[in-house]
């Protein structure tokens, strides 16, 4: 017990180093547990951004192309399939729901997703997250048009204004729908999920827009054709005919990946179905990249917070020998002396891996409603799990390693200095 | 003669050299009596703190017998050696005695914590006591709360003697510790150190320059005289 007494009486009378060399430790930990827990936080953030739907199904193609385009809004659809299939599989024994999808056309860059209104009692993000009102109402007729948070915010669009919608997922003016208007029924409260930026009409608003001149929208469709090298997701014509997707939910959790399967294998029509939380983590880690380099840089940070400590101890080390050699006359052997050493850069370490990771926390406990407003992100908090236990397990015994070099020389001088007492 | 076991220090053809450099020192004999207050001198470099590592056994004798309290510290492990020194020994240097983390207090308590077999020797086994009856003795009361960077060098050294003289060691080794302090305070502080060397009948090893103080000791040691390596 003497040895711990020691030591921390030792660095109690060199408190300002000791505090420094503990917050340049602190500083490098926290960084390594911040981008961790950010990068955890993130990385659920992400997985939850669609919940409770089992199945993702559209034309047959990629499964990631799938959950980008009905997902997240990104890229083009596959393709289309027809209002028949859909209608058959939302009449299998084991589904319990589903919800057609119409995607193709956009909004000012945002892209509009034609729905039916149980879109909204359905969807779920994260935990139990689900699609609320900030105004207005949700959708009923062909000419209501709903809109996520981040549309209304950046183009400024208030309740009751009539708009044109673009033929199109890119550009504007080139090709608006102008026969067909919509009008601004309800406004969204942010989701921080791709529901923000995107607009929301019925099937049959989708429908309406495109009964217009037959040469305009064949001439459209050809176009369109040439960009995507496969028919677009919504040759409506005067009758809903097809649709681009479908999100499902099973009776039974269980029975998703048969149906899937069976989905995929279907013949009738080629169909690709995807589970929403396979094809999310599948996503996430072929983009996963991305943080390797965020956790290199902070671990090269920690490095150097363990070599500040080392450099701290070291330099300690001749103003010491003084010390050294009255504790040896005192009979203290040259080990005692060492784990003194030892001992001081443990507690160090300790210390410093402790206010690290509290004040990690307490940055992304306050920091998180900055980076939900400024670049909606939703950032998951946590209680630490084994990867951040292990850095401070690590943390700490790399703190122990770092005190043995000094530790080392003290026990070599303990022993070669007798009792000259150095100045 | 005395037979070696009443004698507190016995040196029998003892050799030492640092391991980085050469011979430094090369003793025949030397021995300290039981209770017996020995001045060592001789000229700066001599080799006098060496000789007191030796008997110390902070450092190993290159070849020879080193014997100190009956026991030859060639014999015992290095571990062995430190809790010797720890509990029979009490050491004071020329200088900067004291832990500076430590207040005065804990400074003097430290050899007692440090070996338990040393505060056993204390009555009742309380650091607290002993500490306060050497601090009475050596008029240091007023200065146990203080912070040790806040003494005199003559408080420092009064301080150091408490601390190697608790718990009663047998062998009381004092390098030098008079040389930064005056002459009357020198006289008082070796005056206290021999009444407390005598109460314990501890044996004293006192180094010093000084050979005006030769004539208070029972031997006056020359080391040149006795050191057959000459510098
Ligand atoms: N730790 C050491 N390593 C190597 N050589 C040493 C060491 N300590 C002392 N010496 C050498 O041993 C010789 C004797 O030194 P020592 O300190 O014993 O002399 P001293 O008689 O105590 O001198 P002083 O009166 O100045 O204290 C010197 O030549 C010194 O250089
Ligand atoms: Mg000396």
């Amino acid at each position: 017990m003497l040895t711990p007494t020691l030591a921390l009486r030792s660095l109690a009378n060199r408190r300002l180093a000791t505090s420094l060399t503990v917050a340049s430790i602190a500083l490098s930990v926290a960084l390594l547990v911040g981008v961790e827990a950010v990068r955890r936080g993130v990385r659920e953030g992400f997985a939850g951004t669609i919940r409770n739907t089992d199945l993702i199904v559209g034309a047959r193609g990629g499964s990631q192309q799938l959950l980008l385009s009905s997902v997240f809004g990104i890229g083009s659809p596959a393709g289309s399939m027809t209002w028949k299939t859909y209608e058959r599989w939302s009449k299998h024994a084991a589904i319990a729901w589903t919800i057609p999808i119409s995607l193709g056309d956009s909004y000012r860059g945002f892209r509009l997703i034609g729905t039916t209104p149980e879109f909204f009692e359905r969807y779920r993000f994260r935990d139990d997250g689900r699609i609320t009102l900030a105004s207005g109402r949700l959708l009923a007729g062909e000419s209501d048009l709903v809109i996520g948070s981040m549309v209304a915010e950046r183009l400024g669009l208030r309740l009751d204004t009539a708009i044109a919608v673009t033929h199109g997922l890119r550009g504007e003016g080139i090709a608006d729908h102008d026969h067909h208007l919509f009008t601004v029924v309800g406004i969204l409260a942010p989701t921080l999920t791709p529901v923000d930026r995107s607009v929301f009409v019925t099937l049959e608003g989708i429908t309406a827009m495109h009964e217009d001149p037959e040469e305009e929208h064949e001439e459209d469709r050809a176009n369109r054709k040439d960009a995507a090298g496969a028919p677009q997701a919504h040759s409506h014509d005067a009758e809903q005919e097809s649709i681009t997707a479908f999100l499902a939910g099973t009776q039974n959790r269980f029975e998703s990946l048969g149906l899937q399967r069976e989905m995929n294998t279907d013949v009738t029509e080629p169909l690709t179905a995807i589970l929403p939380a396979v094809a999310l983590t599948e996503l996430w880690n072929s983009i996963a990249y991305a943080e390797d380099g965020a956790q290199i840089i902070s671990g090269a940070v920690l490095l150097v917070g363990l070599l500040g400590m080392l450099v701290a101890l070291y330099s300690t080390l001749e103003e010491r020998r003084r010390e050294m050699a009255i504790l040896r006359s005192l009979g203290a052997g040259p080990r005692r002396i060492a784990s003194l050493l030892v001992f001081e850069s443990g507690v160090l370490s300790a210390a410093g891996a402790v206010a690290g990771m509290a004040a990690a926390y307490a940055v992304i406990i306050a920091g998180r409603g900055v980076a939900e407003q400024r670049f909606g992100v939703w950032i998951q908090v946590a209680a630490p799990g084994t990867l951040e236990w292990a850095y401070l397990i690590g943390v700490v015994v790399a703190g122990l390693l770092v005190g043995l070099l000094p530790a080392w020389r003290a026990y070599r001088n303990a022993l070669a200095d007798g009792l000259t007492v150095r100045l | 003669m005395t037979p070696t076991a009443e004698r507190a220090v016995v040196f029998s053809d003892v050799r030492f050299r640092y391991r980085t450099g050469s011979e430094v020192l090369s003793v025949d004999r030397f021995e300290i009596g039981t209770g017996e207050r020995v001045f060592l001198h001789g000229p700066s470099g001599s080799g006098k703190t060496t000789l007191l590592g030796l008997v110390a056994g902070v450092l190993p004798a290159t070849a020879g017998r080193v014997e100190v309290l009956g026991r030859a510290l060639g014999d015992l492990r290095p571990s062995e050696r430190d809790a010797h020194r720890g509990v029979h020994i009490g050491y004071l240097f020329q200088l900067f005695n004291l832990i500076p983390w430590l207040s005065v207090e804990e400074n003097i308590g430290l050899p007692c914590r440090l070996h338990a077999a040393r505060r056993a020797r204390l009555p009742g086994g309380s650091i607290e006591r002993a500490v306060a009856q050497l601090a009475e003795r050596l008029a240091i009361v007023p200065l146990l709360g203080q912070r040790v960077n806040e003494l005199s060098v003559g408080q420092q050294q009064r301080v150091a003697a408490a601390r190697a003289l608790i718990g009663a060691p047998r062998l009381v080794i004092a390098d030098e510790p008079t040389s930064a302090i005056d002459t009357d305070l020198r006289d008082r502080f070796i005056e206290l150190l021999f009444s407390q060397c005598a109460e314990a009948g501890s044996s004293l090893l006192f180094v010093s320059h000084d050979l005006s103080l030769s004539a208070r000791f029972d031997r006056s040691v020359s080391l040149p005289a006795i050191n057959r390596v000459t510098a």
